[in-house]
């Protein structure tokens, strides 16, 4: 793969919180929540990232927007130079200063998880769109109610909502209504941050299908963060899975769910509850639950709940490397093991 | 449903909430039964009435909401209880509730005590309903955490909730929910707020159980792979109402109610490998305030006719023991 293709390249990346104890609020331990993250995003791509609630997903999803300050690592972003071109070297967006911050932020923007406390009850949906332009500066006032007029047609809504409030609105609707805000800039990448698992089921879909639609029309890249499985398998080109703050297991959808190479990916996809009376899969019952972030188990993480864990995963923390065409897993086992995928028809 | 005597009959349930907005018709005419044994998964998305109608077959409808119409039948060895007509905090629905019919709720913190032990929540539960002594009732509730597959179930019964992972309060909800052998378990969104390998282990429990147990099943949840793997019969509610209901396969293979085939056709599914897209239901529920006219769907339904807009068509069998209230399925409209 030529270097060109990345549109971002995370390096290493480390989120710690402190967790302070006593009068003097000193520091007893540190929470690491994001442990040593590698993840390249290519251009025009959704990258899917999975794991359970703890995993430190979302929190990787907010230090690449600095919405978090990393506790270190690199966020390599590749620009345009001023003919639009992408730029030869990347920035990283980690030592950037303010001034760049915000320029960044032109082409970096979030879809929230939660429609209701993402959305001020105090604006407008036209003023709540338009906001990111008003802080870039960029167009006049009747210019930037426009543009909201016409970003809320293209994400289903009508222009009669642009004077309503936040509260008028249904939950898919007000997601509508922040993946509006989120185009407002003309992103090149958009985190979305489990941005359909607050929905109903059949809203759901009505937002996965819009979410698909914008990224063919506007040319966008996703690094699309979920917890559900089956969302994520849909909707991604290539999938990440996350568990205690690593990235355990990385390939493309087809690849990653038809031959998994970590044992915890096997796990997960054998856990999913799958819409079919008849659909039998063996299911892996895990033991036990995800260990404590602030003191991870010795060796590679997963030891404790692994079913194929032997000796050597108990003091040797596995490299996360190559194990196929595109293919990354971090087991000691992968080359031996045989693992369950799920079959394609 | 089954040849079985229904343990339970529901008949033409109508909740209704008087608020100041109106009245919301959050269950507005509900039939089912459930046969000893037996798992009925009910489902739906948020506001068609499905957690409104286990909280009336509990006995727990709270002011604005009123039982209007319709009667909830508990069979018993000798005689047949109408819990819709006993009052909601009188001695006999306590003797059911808990008893009889016992509930595990989506969030297990708000229905545990944060400030008393574990195991003590449970040997009050088993104090409450069985004469035996705190010393046998402690040895149950240690027996119970075991059953249910909490680790070092001593040491966990002299904590508190807050010290418990999400899974292992929902195990400690279940413990309770089964002390007193209920004959009827009802599981309100028990796995929803759990990850799935944690969920998956809390299904297991909870099939495991029902075959040890021998205890009827009321499962409700939005997600239909969890249906799939849990329920023997299932019921679709849409705004109030049953709009579908058949055996497990039955409504997976061949459903005919067009809500219920949109509902199928929103999710993705790991079993899928095409690159297909979701298939939305357009629009949004609408309000539970709004007078109903003829089919409740028909606003969303691709398929609508006009007559759907205007008589309502009522839930009618479509094959042996697949009923769908849909004009599509009938012979002559």
């Amino acid at each position: 793969m030529s270097t060109e293709e990345l549109l971002l390249d995370v390096r290493a990346l480390r989120k710690y919180f402190p967790v302070r104890k006593g009068l003097l609020q000193r520091t007893v331990a540190q929470v690491k929540a994001v442990d040593g993250v590698d993840l390249a995003v290519r251009t025009g791509e959704t990258l899917g990232l999975v794991g359970e609630s703890g995993c430190g997903k979302t929190t990787t999803g907010r230090a690449i927007l600095r919405l978090t300050e990393p506790t270190s690592g690199e966020i390599l972003y590749r620009g345009r130079d001023s003919t639009g071109d992408p730029d030869q070297a990347m920035t990283d967006v980690v030592t950037a200063t303010p001034e760049q911050m915000k320029l960044l932020r032109r082409d970096m923007q979030i879809i929230f998880q939660d429609p209701y406390s993402s959305l001020n009850p105090r604006m407008t949906v036209a003023e709540i769109v338009a906001e990111p332009l008003q802080i870039q500066g960029l167009m006049t006032r009747s210019e930037r109610e426009a543009r909201a007029v016409e970003l809320l047609g293209a994400v289903g809504l009508s222009p009669d909502h642009a004077r309503r409030y936040p509260h008028e609105f249904s939950g898919g609707q007000r997601q509508r209504i922040g993946i509006a805000r989120a185009l407002a800039l003309r992103p090149k990448l958009v985190v979305a941050d489990e941005p359909v698992s607050a929905l109903d089921v059949s809203i759901q879909a009505q937002v996965i299908n819009l979410l698909q639609d914008l990224q063919e029309q506007f040319g966008l890249t996703y690094l699309f963060i979920a917890h559900d499985l089956s969302v994520v398998k849909h909707i991604s080109n290539r999938v990440a899975v996350m568990y205690l703050g690593k990235i355990v297991e990385l390939a493309g959808t087809r690849e990653l769910f038809g031959n998994p190479k970590h044992p915890y990916t096997e796990a997960l996809m054998s856990a999913v509850p799958v819409a079919d009376p008849d659909f039998k899969v063996e299911r892996i019952l895990l033991e036990g639950d995800v260990p404590s972030p602030v003191n991870p188990p010795s060796g590679c993480h997963f030891h404790p709940r692994c079913r194929y864990a032997k000796d050597i995963c108990k003091v040797e923390v596995p490299a996360y490397r190559a194990v196929g065409q595109d293919h990354f897993a971090s087991c000691h086992r992968a080359d031996e093991l045989s693992l369950y995928g799920l079959k394609s028809s | 449903m089954g040849a079985a005597e229904p343990l339970i009959e529901v008949k033409d349930l109508k909740v209704h909430f008087h608020t100041e907005d109106g009245v919301a018709r959050a269950v507005d005419g509900v039939d089912f039964a459930i046969a000893p044994e037996r798992t009925l998964g009910v489902v739906g998305e948020s506001g068609c009435g499905k957690s409104v109608t286990a909280r009336a077959v509990m006995g727990l409808i709270d002011a604005p909401g009123r039982i209007v119409q319709g009667e909830i039948l508990l069979r018993r060895q000798s005689q047949v209880v109408d819990i819709s007509k006993l009052d909601p905090r009188g001695r006999e629905i306590r003797g059911i509730r808990g008893n009889e019919i016992a509930m595990i709720f989506q969030e297990p913190m708000t229905s545990l005590n944060p400030v008393f032990k574990i195991g003590d929540q449970i040997v009050e539960a088993i104090l409450l309903h069985d004469r035996i002594g705190r010393r046998e009732a402690r040895e149950r509730a240690v027996d119970l955490l075991a059953a249910v597959g909490i680790p070092l179930p001593r040491q966990r019964f002299e904590q508190f909730p807050h010290q418990l992972s999400g899974g292992m309060r929902q195990r400690a909800m279940i413990a309770m929910a089964m002390s007193c052998n209920p004959r009827l378990l009802i599981a309100d969104e028990p796995t929803t707020a759990l990850d799935v390998t944690i969920q998956a282990q809390v299904m297991d429990l909870m099939n495991a159980l029902r075959r040890d147990f021998n205890t009827a099943i009321m499962f409700i949840t939005h997600d239909l792979g969890v249906i799939a793997g849990m329920a023997d019969d299932v019921v679709v509610m849409y705004l109030g109402r049953i709009v579908e209901s058949a055996p497990v396969r039955e409504i997976f293979h061949h459903p005919k109610h067009p809500y219920t085939r949109g509902l199928m056709g929103s999710i993705p599914s790991l079993a899928d490998w095409g690159a297909r897209r979701l298939t939305a239901i357009e629009g949004v529920v609408p309000s539970p305030f709004a007078e109903r006219q003829g089919c409740g769907f028909a606003p969303r339904c691709p398929h609508a006719m006009e007559i759907c807009r205007t008589r309502d068509p009522g839930l009618e069998d479509v094959a042996p023991g697949h009923a769908a209230a849909c004009f599509l399925h009938r012979a002559a409209p």
